[in-house]
């Protein structure tokens, strides 16, 4: 089942699979300094949400992480002209420039500024805000509660708290509204202080009354439910679970540090890593747990996070081999090259905006209930 | 046998300075290692040591950082592409082997050192882009993991000097000719391929004792001595006069067709609004 054939129907893709192919955007991006690539990316990243991305709050998102993005790149720039260490042959602009103790080395306040630095100020901003759009897109396209129900078992306390907490912040904003809608029909149009004590009363009561209600839900599904596990068992489980912790964040400073010994890179992160999930496994082997219509992963899943792969894995490759297709030319400034395979990798990761299931839209969760044949999609 | 000599000829230095000529007639080859020098006060000396070669050129009136001494004085640099501007990756395309994209390792990376004339080397403590040499001084490169250039900062000179390469043949290839050097120039000092001898170093074994012993008079320094068939000298002064400008020396990242002009950035742009154009009409087409 890939493309066309799971394409006919909305339904929500796999919210891991978003995030897998997210993060193979963002590394892709990572790689390169090149304007056109850049902004290519960002491009593809822009064309899937707006093609899949869903009706919910979430999914309104991505436009605040692009003006995030631009704030970036105009505090990188800004932040270049005045400390940044000013570098190249085109004067743009000349500065005054403050000379500082010999201890404060380094910052560069005022001075003249050349085209070479400004534009290797903007593109690092640049790369940065284009991998910032990755994680917005996946955050958009992503529902973050169904992807906390694709925990492992042992942690399933946890995702169900982190969902319950996620949920605060929309529901008393929507209590805030009802309540206020409430006051508007009858008559009431206090504003601002003064209807603080009118509204926090009923928002605060209407919270506690949720909470009661969701309490009462998540027991009668078994939440908090413990089963009993042998004393030798849960110690086997906490200290596989912390071994692979700690070897894990011993590899990660192996990985990182290149002085170390090799054994300690690598190898130790992989095999902490081994442990941790041998720890997962373990402690959710005793959780007595199911969930209600898990999400599929089918061929539309794969399809989306190979997207995602490829296009890291292509630039990753020529980053290694011809790095300088990758590099804005700044010394001496030259027009940007336009490579074909990372060009090809990105529009790969654009695949996903057309191959994947359409999203779910209210209507036609309406049109569920009754019809399950005919789904009438509004538009 | 060959990776060990620099490290002995560092031990050796002072016994070369010693013993002077004999030693070095015997061991190593004698360099004029001051050959391009500033003269006088004015300019700042640039040494470039790639652990095979040692490159001496001066970068005129007063540069305002150690890097600006380097270009002016000719190198071409190559930043690491997430440092652009503060980090020195690659001079004259050496090494080719770091892919300049990260902070070069501890152990393969560009030394920033600087001096006095006739003085000894010190290790930078502000960054190459930061430290602001005066007239007059000497900033050193050199590359490996942190020594010092190998030769002394060269002496204060009254006269000026032409620019040479000194790049040394190995001391088994022949027996030696010195022979004069094919490129000398008269004043201003120029920089006549210095990219492709440098490029041509990792293969050669040099060896450079101090020049003040080891060539007692300044005239002998606008010599350089190559000998045996095949010595990047032979190269270098196969290209004397194709480099005029110093960024024309610089090996360019471009790719192999050429620099990208016009079309290609065309062709991105079309490409940039063929897929942000899809991107806003499915936005508006949801919208709608």
């Amino acid at each position: 089942m890939t493309g066309p054939m799971t394409s006919s129907l909305p339904r929500a893709v796999h919210p891991a699979a978003w995030w897998g192919w997210a993060i193979g955007m963002a590394v892709a991006a990572s790689t390169t300094t090149n304007p056109v690539l850049l902004l290519l990316a960002l491009c593809v990243v822009a064309l899937v949400v707006a093609a899949r991305r869903g009706t919910s709050p979430w999914a309104r998102a991505f436009r605040l992480y692009l003006w995030l993005g631009l704030a970036i790149v105009v505090v990188r720039v800004v932040l270049h002209v005045l400390v940044g260490l000013k570098f190249g042959e085109i004067v743009v602009l000349r500065l005054p420039e403050v000379t500082l103790p010999s201890w404060a080395a380094g910052i560069q306040v005022g001075g003249t500024v050349y085209l070479e630095g400004l534009l290797a100020a903007a593109l690092a901003g640049l790369r940065l805000a284009v991998m910032i759009a990755c994680i917005g897109a996946a955050n958009a396209l992503a529902n973050p509660k169904r992807l906390l129900r694709a925990l492992p078992g042992a942690l399933h306390e946890i995702g169900s708290a982190v969902v319950v907490s996620v949920s605060v912040a929309p529901q008393l904003a929507e209590s805030v509204q009802r309540v206020l809608r409430a006051r508007q029909l009858r008559g009431d149009t206090t504003r601002g202080l003064r209807a603080v004590p009118t509204v926090a009363l009923p928002v605060l009561e209407d919270t506690l009354e949720r909470s009661l209600l969701l309490a009462a839900a998540m027991d009668s599904r078994g939440y908090g439910r413990t089963e009993h596990v042998p004393r030798g068992h849960r110690l086997v489980t906490g200290a596989v679970t912390l071994g692979g912790l700690l070897a894990s964040a011993v590899g990660i400073y192996g990985v990182l540090d290149a002085t170390t010994p090799a054994m300690m890179g690598t190898p130790t992160l992989l095999a902490g890593l081994a442990l941790s999930g041998l720890g997962l496994w373990l402690g959710g082997r005793h959780v007595p747990r199911t969930t209600y219509r898990p999400d599929p992963w089918r061929g539309a899943e794969w399809l989306t996070v190979g997207c995602g792969v490829f296009a890291a894995a292509t630039l990753v490759t020529v980053s290694r081999m011809t790095p300088e297709l990758l590099v804005m030319p700044l010394t001496p400034l030259a027009v940007p090259p336009l490579p074909l395979a990372p060009v090809v990798g990105l529009l790969v990761g654009a695949l996903p905006a057309y191959l994947t299931p359409a999203p779910l839209r209210p209507a036609a969760r309406v049109a569920h209930r009754g019809a399950r044949d005919r789904v009438v999609v509004r538009g | 046998m060959r990776g060990s000599e620099p490290r002995l000829l560092r031990h050796l230095t002072g016994a070369a300075a010693a013993s002077g000529l004999a030693l070095a007639g015997l061991v190593m080859t004698s360099a004029p290692a001051s050959a391009a020098a500033c003269s006088g006060t004015s300019g700042v000396t640039v040494v470039v040591d790639t652990g095979g070669s040692v490159n001496t050129r001066c970068a005129a009136g007063d540069p305002a950082s150690g890097l600006r001494a380097l270009t002016a004085a000719g190198f071409s640099v190559t930043y690491p592409q997430q440092y652009p501007g503060s980090v020195v990756c690659r001079i004259n395309g050496f090494p080719a082997s770091d892919p300049c994209v990260r902070m070069p390792p501890a152990d393969a990376y560009w030394a920033f050192f600087h001096a006095t004339r006739g003085g000894g080397w010190t290790y930078s403590s502000s960054g190459v882009s930061s430290y602001d040499p005066r007239p007059g001084t000497v900033v050193g490169f050199r590359f490996g993991a942190g020594q010092q250039p190998r030769v002394a900062p060269p002496e204060p000179t009254a006269t000026s000097a032409p620019a040479v390469t000194t790049t040394k043949p190995q001391p088994t290839s022949a027996p030696r000719t010195t022979t004069s050097a094919p490129e000398v120039t008269s004043a201003p000092p120029s920089i006549s391929s210095g990219a492709a001898a440098t490029a041509q170093a990792p293969g050669v074994t040099a060896s450079v004792p101090p020049s003040h012993t080891a060539t007692p008079s300044r005239s002998a320094s606008a010599s350089a001595s190559p000998s045996g068939p095949a010595t990047p000298t032979a190269t270098s002064s196969a290209t004397p006069s194709t480099s005029a400008t110093p960024l024309a020396a610089a090996p360019t990242a471009e790719p192999d067709d050429g620099p990208p002009g016009m079309g290609t950035l065309v062709a991105g742009a079309a490409l940039l609004a063929l897929v942000g154009g899809g991107a806003g009409w499915t936005a508006w087409k949801r919208r709608a």
